[in-house]
């Protein structure tokens, strides 16, 4: 190849790569509003940069999903387009463990469907109850998220009037937050407890 | 293969109205029931399909283009032997037949065909348009720098102007949630361009995964030749190349994708110069 043909293909084809560089950057800085918490990925993911490398976008989790689930996301930003995620405000995740078995790239590691292995390896999340609007410890029984809970008495169990009392050992599936009938929430799934602050800060 | 996208999502959106809904003006699902399933419930691989041309499980089989390997383990830098396995069968397909993919599978290529007959009919009406070209070797280019600006910034920045993923992608989102991605404007804009000023140029000139494919089809067997005894170099064929090739020349390198559609030019003089055959020696 001549040297000139060399210098010309290299030239076009950085164009459109710095396009999409800087439209990425761009559209993740400046664009967009910035989220203050990471969105929450299906069961088995793994950590979020990791997570954004290697996954493909195929969608093919959220087309297993029995639950609908998954979501994903589709703007103008290329960094999380494409991704899964839901809400556990909209609805949980029944810990199927589907999404993650039939991912062929690895960025949703499988888990069997046995429960101890959910228990042990799923951590979308933890749920946080804020004791100051929760219905149990204002006066009123609920329990509703105690009941909501697949694992209860192991990830979540219910205290005396059923106020309830989440565990170490809570994967982050979101159901209770979609059960809760108090509303805003008095219980939602955080990534991390400083993360509990934030999500206060929005109500 | 469309088919059973549409189908399996239109199942999936069934469940979740809580009913069946009827597949409209799908005459390829019709026929297949009448041969093989109950006329009321079509029984179209039921379950047994999932994904789209991008990545897909069939029965047991889990399938996924070789760009989504490659783009994946260079990002992330890490192996998958699972995502690894599930790229054999279009990995051989691909040495075997070079660039197929791309004439006979890639929705996009539909579309670029097309546009490459309006402007044909333009032309014969009077109307020609500005040409616009890039150099020849850009997709090999761009494949390296995105892949290296992905493993520099960790996200895959290479496939985002992808099609078959953009469809796979699209085709989602309009059945299940309706709205249009904006991937499909991409295309859709970037269909509008190649129709005015540069026909058939992504697929020429820009796509990562033509890029990919003519890289491991150096060494593919199967191939386009020219019969030296048929042919009078009458010329009829070059124009029908959407590649820019020469195949009067007989000269077929890696970026030819199996199309035919020089073969159907050639027939055209009633001479069959041109053959689809298997050579083992490049």
């Amino acid at each position: 190849m001549k040297k000139r043909d060399f210098i010309k293909s290299l030239v076009a084809a950085l164009i459109p790569s710095a396009i999409l560089v800087g439209g990425s950057w761009f559209s993740f800085t400046k664009l967009l509003p910035k989220r203050k918490t990471s969105p929450f990925r299906p069961p088995g993911a793994l950590a979020e940069s990791e997570f954004l490398s290697k996954c493909i976008r195929c969608r093919r989790c959220g087309q297993v999903c029995p639950n609908e689930t998954i979501k994903y996301f589709d703007t103008l930003d290329p960094v999380m387009s494409g991704t899964p995620f839901f809400v556990p405000r909209e609805k949980g995740c029944i810990l199927c463990m589907k999404c993650n078995n039939t991912c062929p790239s690895g960025a949703l590691e499988p888990i069997s469907e046995n429960p101890d292995a959910i228990l042990s390896k799923v951590k979308i999340g933890k749920a946080v109850v804020d004791k100051n609007i929760c219905n149990s410890f204002n006066g009123f029984v609920c329990g509703v998220c105690v009941f909501a809970c697949p694992y209860t008495n192991i990830a979540i169990w219910g205290d005396t009037w059923e106020q309830p009392v989440v565990t170490d050992k809570c994967v982050g599936c979101g159901l209770c937050e979609q059960a809760c009938i108090h509303y805003p929430q008095a219980i939602r799934v955080v990534h991390t407890v400083e993360e509990q602050e934030v999500t206060i800060e929005k109500i | 293969m469309v088919a059973l996208v549409y189908y399996n999502l239109y199942e999936k959106k069934a469940g979740q109205i809580g009913s069946e809904i009827e597949i409209e003006n799908s005459k390829v699902l019709t026929a297949y029931d009448y041969v093989f399933g109950d006329e009321n419930k079509p029984m179209l691989f039921q379950g047994d399909f999932e994904g789209g041309l991008w990545s897909f499980r069939f029965f047991a089989l889990s399938i996924s283009d070789p760009l989504s390997f490659v783009v994946s383990t260079v990002t992330a830098l890490e192996f998958n032997l699972t995502m690894f396995l599930s790229i054999l069968i279009p990995l051989g397909l691909v040495l075997l037949f070079g660039r197929f993919f791309c004439a006979w599978i890639c929705p996009y290529s539909l579309f670029a065909e097309l546009g490459n007959s309006i402007r044909k009919i333009l032309a014969k009406i009077g109307i020609e348009y500005f040409r616009f070209d890039l150099p020849k070797r850009t997709p090999l280019f761009y494949l390296i720098i995105s892949l290296l600006l992905s493993a520099i910034i960790s996200i895959p920045i290479t496939t985002l102007i992808y099609p078959p993923r953009i469809f796979t992608e699209a085709i989602y989102h309009l059945i299940l949630s309706g709205i249009i991605t904006s991937g499909l404007i991409f295309v859709i804009f970037l269909w509008l361009g190649e129709v005015i000023f540069a026909p058939h140029l992504f697929c020429r000139r820009l796509c990562p995964g033509g890029a990919l494919f003519s890289l491991l089809g150096k060494w593919r067997i199967w191939k386009i030749q020219k019969i030296e005894s048929q042919c009078d170099s009458c010329g009829v064929c070059n124009p029908a190349c959407p590649y820019d090739l020469n195949p009067s020349a007989g000269y077929f390198p890696s970026e030819c994708d199996n199309c035919s559609l020089c073969i159907d030019a050639c027939k055209h003089n009633n001479r069959n110069a041109l053959k689809n055959v298997v050579r083992f020696k490049v």
